[in-house]
């Protein structure tokens, strides 16, 4: 490795490191000072160890940061306040805190969304394996289905305008009601498991039924698609 | 012993001892700590350590441009630290002479009995 290239490399480790560092340390006024200040010190803390990474030397950026922290008095990190990130984080704080029980509320309702999703996939599955087993054309089915973008065009340009799916929209946004205003006072009871288990049958049950119609269009889908290719073929043989 | 915590509770009197020895830069610190056998001390500890120093006025500071490396941050100590180098050298005394007479007292201290 050439001297020039291996100053970049050394660069390049140092302010990577500084950046992990500078985040942990986004609260502090004087970061800039601070940060520049380590930069000199892990240029030569690198100069003394050229073979080994600064990580297995001086530990991690954030324990390191950490340490810092807590030698200079300041106190323990918290994530920043501003910017996108920190908002999102911010978030996804309010969900988690107690006093706040959505977000711990939320999870009957992604339980029984799973179920859901769970029943859909089961039915769909072993629809498709009987459809094909009894028409005997695999390859159709298959080149439709290993067709996301246009299995996503026909479902999608079909449901929104089915009743059913304004029936699946109801009746999610009643579910997710339902387990924010349960969540919180499920959140001391001992019948919890069995009421979550009965919103992951309940789930799935749902979820079957929306298979049905489902499938019904799918196989619609896939019988067209099989045309198609039939046509195609039959104009490449005929030509 | 967790060293460690102890080094936590003298880091402050270590590091005004050496830069009142004679000014150092964060690293030199760090080194000069280590060398006079505080091989445990962790770098980031005596950042944050002269920084609260440096805050509180017991040090001061000054940058010293390199021609070979990157710009020194040195540390020298002030009046105010000066002081409270002296008071934490009494306090440190008293200290470590009291648990050295308990220590000999229960025969393992230098010239003990076990």
């Amino acid at each position: 490795m050439t001297e020039q290239s291996a100053h970049g490399v050394v660069d390049g480790e140092v302010e990577a490191y500084l950046r992990r560092v500078s985040d942990r340390l986004g609260d502090v006024p004087d970061r800039t000072d601070l940060v520049d200040e380590l930069r000199e010190h892990l240029v030569e803390v690198h100069a003394d160890n050229p073979d080994v990474e600064l990580t297995v030397v001086i530990g991690s950026p954030e324990s390191y940061a950490d340490e810092m922290r807590t030698a200079s008095g300041l106190p323990p990190w918290r994530p920043a306040t501003r910017g996108t990130r920190a908002r999102v984080a911010a978030v996804g704080r309010w969900l988690r805190a107690s006093s706040v029980p959505v977000g711990r509320d939320l999870r009957g309702f992604w339980w029984g969304i799973r179920g859901l999703a769970l029943g859909l996939f089961a039915l769909v599955l072993l629809d498709a394996v009987r459809y094909a087993a009894a028409s005997n054309e695999w390859f159709g089915l298959w080149s439709f289905l290993l067709s996301p973008s246009r299995a996503f065009d026909v479902l999608v340009g079909a449901w929104w305008s089915t009743q059913e799916m304004t029936l699946l929209v109801i009746l999610l946004v009643c579910g997710l009601a339902t387990s924010v205003w349960a969540g919180g006072r499920m959140a001391r009871c001992p019948v919890r498991p069995w009421v979550s288990s009965l919103v992951i049958v309940l789930g799935a049950l749902l979820g079957l039924w929306f298979a049905t119609v489902f499938w019904d269009l799918l196989t619609t889908a896939v019988f067209a698609h099989q045309q198609e290719l039939w046509e195609s073929q039959a104009q490449v043989s005929g030509s | 012993m967790d060293t460690s915590q102890v080094l936590k509770g003298v880091l402050d009197v270590a590091v005004l001892a050496v830069v009142a020895q004679e000014d150092g830069y964060g690293y030199d610190v760090v080194r000069r700590l280590r060398e006079a056998g505080l091989t445990e001390v962790g770098d980031a500890s005596v950042y944050g350590t002269l920084r609260r120093l440096f805050s509180s006025g017991a040090l001061t500071s000054y940058v010293v441009p390199s021609d070979e490396g990157p710009h020194r941050k040195y540390y020298g100590i002030t009046k105010t630290g000066a002081a409270t180098l002296r008071a934490s050298a009494q306090d440190w005394n008293r200290i470590a002479a009291t648990v050295d007479t308990l220590l000999v007292e229960a025969g393992l201290g230098e010239g003990g009995r076990r």
